[in-house]
């Protein structure tokens, strides 16, 4: 259990960190348009940048949305569902997350390696590595997947015993 | 390696980054796979794939290198993050005026061997470039000194980005999708996307004014690409079809796409009201200049491959009295 | 494995794994990881990866942050309620006068982004929490919603639209024109609607009790300037040139931090809430497509989009029936696939076949177009459905079937009259294009 809610608040964290990247987009877009429209000299990082800090973004969001029970469900089942039926389903759910998770993990490793070893730049005239947004790429589908196993667990213990105290204090603000 | 052609048939699927329902698709693409599959007589079946069909058009040469896809019929640009020497292969701004003159750097100077030495790197075995016609400059105010580009904010990006930053202009990154209306509304006062006749499935002959000439880029190329182990697995004969189709259907497009431009331009005068500009032969001077100074740049980073295209590149000018 | 395996096994394991109640996200990713492997082995799931980073890697997408930000922002300071106060005071006595302004406010985010997400998730953001409190059916709050945020890939800017121009050849300018006009008709049968039911059922929408004094009503006045400076700093970005639509989201976030700091609502709490609320709902969004794009590309690589191709290829059938049957396809479909997927995936086969039976093409497409719209609302599952969902996650999805069902009725009638009489669409786009 102390594992689980550590994962939990180490994702938390995460995400409430990276939730802040947004006023970043935010100020690079703005300043791109101030920079064209004002002074006539637009940058060429502005772009690439906006693809770099957006592109981080959306992947390491992912597991804070799970956390916030974000990933929105259809509840035709789930609602009139006792406790044990309930977990069989979130069992269900974060199994295909897991598959899904397993496979981007990997992949997404392999992907940042050749990025790495070829000291991938764009194509565009900023010519930037490449290999840090797709180390972010990594470390986002890695810590989806790493929640998605202990909301799996959860599930499965709750299987087991409907009254176990798993420790999931915000899932169940709502149907998830 | 043990002759694999005995085992008889081998499919490569090719992806393109050209999209379906253009002209160019079947007429070019899909004719190159259906004439390689004939000539084999089925022994290798190239089997034609719409762009992003298996992977994203970015992530095809690192799918070919991984074998997850055997071959690709697409544009180097893409690609010169990777693999620097790819602008070479594309095309320099002021290079090449038509076909032929590519023809010569890349088989006659022998540009083919460094190009190919920096694709085996990445696992790709280079067969050789696909013509295209030139790189069409579309604006909204007439250009015709190199005065006329100071501060011109164009859509631009890669290495004609850099040639045109370097003569003052101002070059904006805008994505595919916002383009036509970026001309449209003035947030961009010109473009360039391929050839008259790839710009027109954009539509920026409606949103543009003036196309200007001669292009920027008087030719520039596509590439057909095959995964090193795909390559060695067929026998030498295999190899040899491939090749020799490769360099028919480069010369064949090349006419292909500049008779379509022609046809286009026509058009853009006569329906669209646009009005064809000329740029001065000092302006041409000068952009030759600024392009050879980005070429010289990439040889810096990239010495070894880069770097000895670019002298034969300077070697070129020379020859014909461009510099 | 043949094509029709694979297409009756993705999307039934699809559809069960959803009824299951597995999020909509993960199933279409588990769903995409069980058949990539099936038909291509370990060697295929790159396909999954790449595509997702080429989601990630797409600039077009941060629009879909940014109006989320702008709609939480709003939201969480004041500017939203006292926005719907005013509308409120002003819609006097008669009932259902914000459910006008909240469409008439979807209508105009849709005229500054090019996607339906924004739109929908912004307009709930914004709407909902106000109208509850002044005792409004959360059900036709949704479905005026819901409904009126498909006029996102409708009004332009429109990256649909644009991509149809791409895909037929056709003039982007006039495509534009004919969906504005599409727009504009389905927002006035959507705003009669509305208008009509409340007076019908006023306890639905209520109005205020007593018409509130001039005075109080022109002070209530002071809260639209704010609101409106934001509304038009994105527009004028966008139509004088300044900033392509993207940049317009960012120029308006940045309108709405100005705003609330301007009255004094600013605080730490402040930004925290607003930053981590729109990186949940952009997370559940952009989760969905990443999603996508792994179910598509292992739909496509199968082989299931040329057997979907070659089916419709083979039809033989009455002209008109063709067409019908295109937009029957075209509604299937966007119960699972994107808008952009859709227009790749079926575009290509249709419009051949639409011109050489003499059909106007910019008609056809704006037909197409606005079943793409309809898409997003038909149930079972719509994207707009899982949104409303998300805005509202006490109410159940069959609730939210039954609130939407009304504006499909209307949105299908909308399509059906364009069918009927083109010449709602033609007499404005048979137009010369160019300046
Ligand atoms: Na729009
Ligand atoms: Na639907």
């Amino acid at each position: 259990m102390i594992v689980l809610r550590a994962i939990d608040a180490f994702n938390t964290a995460i995400g409430k960190a990276v939730s802040f990247l947004i006023w970043a987009g935010i100020v690079v877009l703005v300043w791109e348009v101030v920079a064209r429209y004002v002074f006539g000299a637009p940058t060429l990082w502005a772009h690439g940048y906006t693809q770099r800090i957006f592109g981080a973004y959306f992947v390491l969001v992912g597991a804070y949305t799970l956390i916030r029970g974000d990933h929105v469900r259809v509840d035709l089942l789930l609602v009139n569902r006792g406790p044990r039926g309930r977990a069989m389903l979130d069992f269900i759910n974060f199994g295909f997350l897991v598959l899904w998770g397993a496979v981007l993990s990997w992949e997404a490793f392999w992907f940042f390696e050749d990025a790495w070893r070829f000291n991938e730049r764009d194509d565009s005239a900023l010519r930037h590595p490449m290999w840090p947004i797709k180390l972010a790429m990594f470390a986002g589908v890695a810590l989806i997947t790493l929640q998605g196993v202990a909301e799996a667990i959860r599930s499965m213990i709750l299987i087991v015993n409907p009254r176990a105290d798993v420790g999931r204090p915000e899932m169940n603000k709502g149907v998830v | 390696a043990p002759p694999a052609i005995a085992q008889g048939n081998t499919v490569w699927r090719m992806q393109t980054h050209w999209p379906t329902g253009n002209w160019y698709y079947d007429e070019v693409f899909v004719r190159f796979c259906n004439r390689i599959t004939e000539a084999t007589g089925g022994e290798l079946t190239v089997e034609p794939h719409a762009p992003e069909s298996i992977v994203p058009t970015g992530e095809v040469l690192n799918a070919v290198r991984r074998g997850l896809l055997e071959s690709a019929f697409i544009y180097p640009a893409y690609w010169i993050g990777r693999v620097p020497a790819a602008g070479h292969l594309n095309g320099h701004i002021g290079a090449w005026d038509r076909h032929e003159e590519m023809d010569i750097f890349y088989y006659e100077m022998g540009g083919i061997e460094p190009i190919r030495e920096a694709y085996a790197e990445q696992g790709v075995h280079q067969v050789g470039p696909i013509s295209y016609s030139g790189l069409t400059l579309w604006a909204n105010r007439p250009l015709r000194t190199a005065a006329d580009l100071q501060g011109w904010p164009v859509r631009s990006t890669g290495a004609a980005g850099l040639v045109l930053a370097r003569m003052g202009a101002s070059p904006v990154s805008i994505p595919g999708g916002e383009l036509y209306q970026a001309l449209q509304t003035g947030v961009v006062d010109g473009a360039h996307w391929g050839s008259t006749a790839t710009a027109w499935g954009m539509n920026f002959q409606e949103v543009c004014d003036f196309i200007i000439e001669p292009d920027l880029l008087g030719h520039l190329n596509g590439e057909v690409m095959v995964g090193t182990q795909a390559w060695n697995a067929v026998g030498e004969d295999i190899r040899a079809v491939v090749t020799e189709i490769t360099r028919a259907t480069s010369a064949e497009a090349a006419a292909h796409f500049l008779y379509r431009d022609i046809q286009f331009k026509q058009r853009f005068v006569e329906e669209f009201g646009g009005e064809l500009v000329r740029l001065d032969d000092d302006a041409l001077a000068q952009l030759r200049t600024a392009s050879m100074a980005v070429v010289d740049e990439f040889s810096a980073q990239d010495p070894q491959y880069s770097g000895r295209l670019g002298e034969m590149l300077h070697d070129f000018m020379r020859q014909l009295g461009r510099s | 494995m043949t094509p029709e395996v694979l297409t009756i096994g993705m999307f039934g394991v699809l559809l069960s794994a959803i009824l299951l109640g597995v999020s909509l996200t993960f199933a279409l990713g588990g769903t995409a990881v069980i058949f990539g492997l099936a038909v291509f082995g370990p060697n295929g799931m790159f396909t999954i990866v790449s595509t997702m980073f080429g989601a990630m890697w797409s600039i077009l997408l941060s629009a879909i942050p940014l109006f989320v930000f702008i709609g939480v922002a709003l939201a969480r300071s004041r500017i939203a309620n006292d926005l719907y106060q005013a509308f409120y005071l002003w819609s006097g006595r008669t009932p259902g006068g914000l459910l006008l302004g909240t469409s008439g406010f979807a209508a105009t985010l849709s005229a500054m982004t090019g996607s339906c997400a924004a739109s929908t998730v912004t307009t709930g953001l914004v709407g909902m929490p106000a109208m509850d409190q002044r005792g409004y059916d959360r059900r036709f709050v949704l479905g005026t919603i819901g409904a009126s945020g498909t006029l996102g890939i409708l009004i332009p800017p429109s990256i649909t639209l644009i991509l149809i121009g791409m895909q037929t050849g056709q003039s982007v300018g006039r495509l534009f024109m004919g969906g504005l006009v599409a727009g504009l008709f389905l927002l006035a049968t959507f705003l009669i609607y509305i208008a009509v039911r409340a007076r019908l059922s006023p306890h639905l929408a209520p109005p205020a009790d007593v018409r509130a004094p001039l005075r109080e009503r022109i002070h209530a006045l002071r809260s639209v300037v704010l609101p409106l400076v934001v509304i038009l700093s994105v527009l004028v970005s966008i139509f004088a040139g300044i900033a392509t639509p993207t940049e317009a989201a960012a120029v308006g976030a940045a309108a709405v931090i100005l705003s609330v700091a301007l009255r004094g609502e600013m605080s730490w709490a402040y930004i925290k809430a607003v930053s981590h609320d729109t990186a949940s709902m952009t997370g559940m969004v952009i989760w969905i497509v990443f999603g996508a794009s792994a179910f598509v590309a292992v739909y496509g690589g199968g082989g299931g989009t040329r057997f979907m191709q070659g089916l419709l290829l083979g039809m033989e059938v009455e002209p008109w029936m063709v067409i019908v049957l295109m937009q029957l396809i075209t509604l299937v479909l966007g119960m699972f696939l994107d808008p952009i997927g859709i227009i790749l995936l079926v575009l290509p086969i249709f419009f051949p076949i639409v011109t050489a039976l003499g059909y106007d093409p910019i008609w056809f497409c704006i037909l197409f177009q606005l079943n793409l719209c309809i898409g997003y609302i038909s149930p079972p599952f719509g994207y707009n459905l899982f949104y409303l969902k998300s805005l509202s996650p006490d109410t159940p999805i069959t609730e939210i079937y039954r609130a939407i069902l009304p504006f499909l009725a209307l949105m299908l009638a909308t399509g059906a009259a364009i069918f009927l009489f083109p010449g709602i669409i033609t007499s404005f786009t048979d137009v010369p294009v160019r300046r």
